[in-house]
């Protein structure tokens, strides 16, 4: 479980996020949603310790994260993996190494031991033929799957994902979602997706936050989103065609 | 300004807490020395060839007076090269070819996210990223010079002689003539400090870049403009600190 209370941050004078709270729970994909630039990507990045929030807290399962020492942050950084929004591969390794680079820095398992945990974290994510193309040598969707094998290699209580299927078509967009999910699902993570897919929030939204200009100004889950009173998030959800034809119906 | 200055001294600070296991920085150390060192080597003999040859030659033209011994003309050369021209030259040409490449790889690593990806897996991305780099660089760059150094000679000698202006036996007399020992850790101790400015400043304009690829281009050039500054800078203070 990961808890955020109270959490304000400014950038040059202008407040980006304003009085945030809330609670991931474990083995549910949780999700943020809201336009872009209201400030998902910055309190992500609150949440890894990447940006150092002006005022607030932040809770990984009871341990407190951003009043931590370095040693102590370190230590739970090591139980979290990441996704980013652009994959963020390292462009001299092969997908192979980079999904390998974890282990290499940070595990004490032996060689075989290594290579078996980066097959089958490829195998996972239906990439074990690419295993030695470059990151430029393969697609965004692929790009993107690479980027979740590496975030779970080393079996990560807590995984965040950023906008895992902006620039992706459809079909791809939903085999990521459910692979996320299914992740999830399986090994009792804590996951929190940063989205503004629709597609994905009614797919995988057991707990949806919805930001607007900072704040988080809603709270569910997929079943209620449709049926909210809150009129920016009508705004945001009804934009689209499909989920206004769906509402009427039903 | 003095914000920028705090930030690089913080950063170097950074380098050397939460590092990794010796291992990872031998293998790293042992690339970046390739990467630095070895390819640099070509464009390194050229440029220094050249300089000795033509310091010989313009000094040939310059000393006319038939008071003075022709191998005076190795002596200045020697001079010349040994103490400014091998070091410092050398240094500029790599700050252009080494200071531009380590910013422009650190800025592309950190517009897009790597480096955040890096700190993420808990891993020191300064001392990661950059201490192999500056290792690198202050191992290759003094071997650099020094071949720069001897190649410059050669240069000097070769030139000297195809145009007449001395003969062999006199340019070895010169470059052996009234020689300062002195001179040669003086050239190796500017290397090292100038290979540790070139590669640091490079590093931290690297790795501080913000934006997208314009801006990845713009560190770069602030990079080798920095780093050149702080050189001259530095050989200047060295030049009356030691000599
Ligand atoms: N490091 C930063 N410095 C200054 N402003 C920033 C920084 N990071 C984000 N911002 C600003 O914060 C706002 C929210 O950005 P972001 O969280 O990326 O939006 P999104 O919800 O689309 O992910 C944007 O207006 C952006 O300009
Ligand atoms: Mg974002």
């Amino acid at each position: 479980m990961i808890e955020c209370k109270n959490i304000h941050k400014s950038f040059n004078g202008k407040q980006i996020l304003k009085n945030v709270s809330g609670v991931f729970d474990q083995g549910k994909t949780n999700l943020i949603i809201g336009a872009s630039g209201t400030g998902k990507s910055v309190l992500l990045k609150c949440l890894v310790g990447l940006v150092q929030p002006d005022e607030g807290e932040i809770l990984y399962d009871g341990r407190p994260f951003n009043h931590a020492t370095n040693q102590e942050k370190q230590s739970i950084r090591r139980e979290i993996g990441m996704l980013f929004q652009g994959g963020a591969l390292f462009d001299s390794k092969t997908v192979e190494e980079n999904v390998m680079f974890p282990l290499e820095m940070l595990s004490t398992m032996s060689k075989s031991e290594k290579s078996d945990r980066v097959h089958f974290c490829l195998q996972r994510v239906g990439l074990d033929h690419a295993a030695k193309r470059l990151p430029s040598e393969i697609s965004g969707g692929m790009a993107k799957r690479v980027g979740i094998a590496r975030a779970i290699v080393m079996n990560p209580k807590y995984l965040y994902c950023d906008e895992p299927n902006s620039g992706l078509d459809p079909q791809t967009s939903i085999r990521i979602d459910n692979l996320i999910q299914e992740i999830t699902h399986e090994y009792e993570m804590t996951t929190v997706v940063v989205t503004h897919d629709m597609n994905s929030m009614l797919e995988i939204g057991e707990h949806i936050i919805f930001m607007f200009q900072g704040e988080k100004i809603w709270e569910g889950t997929k079943e209620v989103i449709l049926d909210n009173k809150v009129s920016a998030l009508q705004d945001f959800i009804f934009a689209n065609k499909l989920i206004r034809d769906m509402k009427e119906h039903s | 300004m003095i914000e920028k200055f705090g930030q690089y001294f913080i950063l170097m600070g950074n380098l050397f807490v939460r590092r990794e296991r010796f291992k990872v920085y031998f293998r790293l150390t042992v690339d970046e020395c390739i990467h630095i060192g070895v390819d640099s080597l070509l464009i390194v003999a050229i440029v220094s060839s050249f300089i000795g040859a033509v310091t010989c030659i313009q000094t040939a033209a310059n000393l006319v007076s038939p008071l003075i011994p022709s191998y005076i003309i190795a002596s200045v050369t020697r001079e010349m090269t040994l103490l400014e021209l091998a070091p410092t030259f050398t240094c500029v040409v790599l700050a252009g070819k080494v200071g531009s490449n380590i910013a422009s790889q650190l800025g592309t690593m950190r517009i897009s996210e790597q480096i955040d990806a890096l700190e993420v897996m808990g891993i020191n991305s300064a001392s990661y990223l950059i201490l192999p780099k500056i290792l690198g660089s202050i191992i290759t760059i003094p071997m650099l010079v020094t071949i720069s150094a001897f190649l410059s000679l050669l240069g000097g000698f070769v030139a000297g002689i195809a145009t007449g202006a001395l003969t062999a036996k006199e340019y070895i007399q010169g470059i052996q003539s009234d020689f300062i020992a002195f001179n040669v850790p003086f050239a190796l101790i500017k290397a090292f400090v100038f290979a540790f400015l070139i590669s640091s400043i490079s590093a931290y304009q690297g790795y501080y870049t913000k934006g997208g690829a314009f801006q990845v281009g713009q560190s770069s050039t602030t990079a080798v403009v920095n780093s050149c500054i702080a050189l001259l800078v530095f050989d200047y203070l060295l030049a009356q600190l030691l000599l």
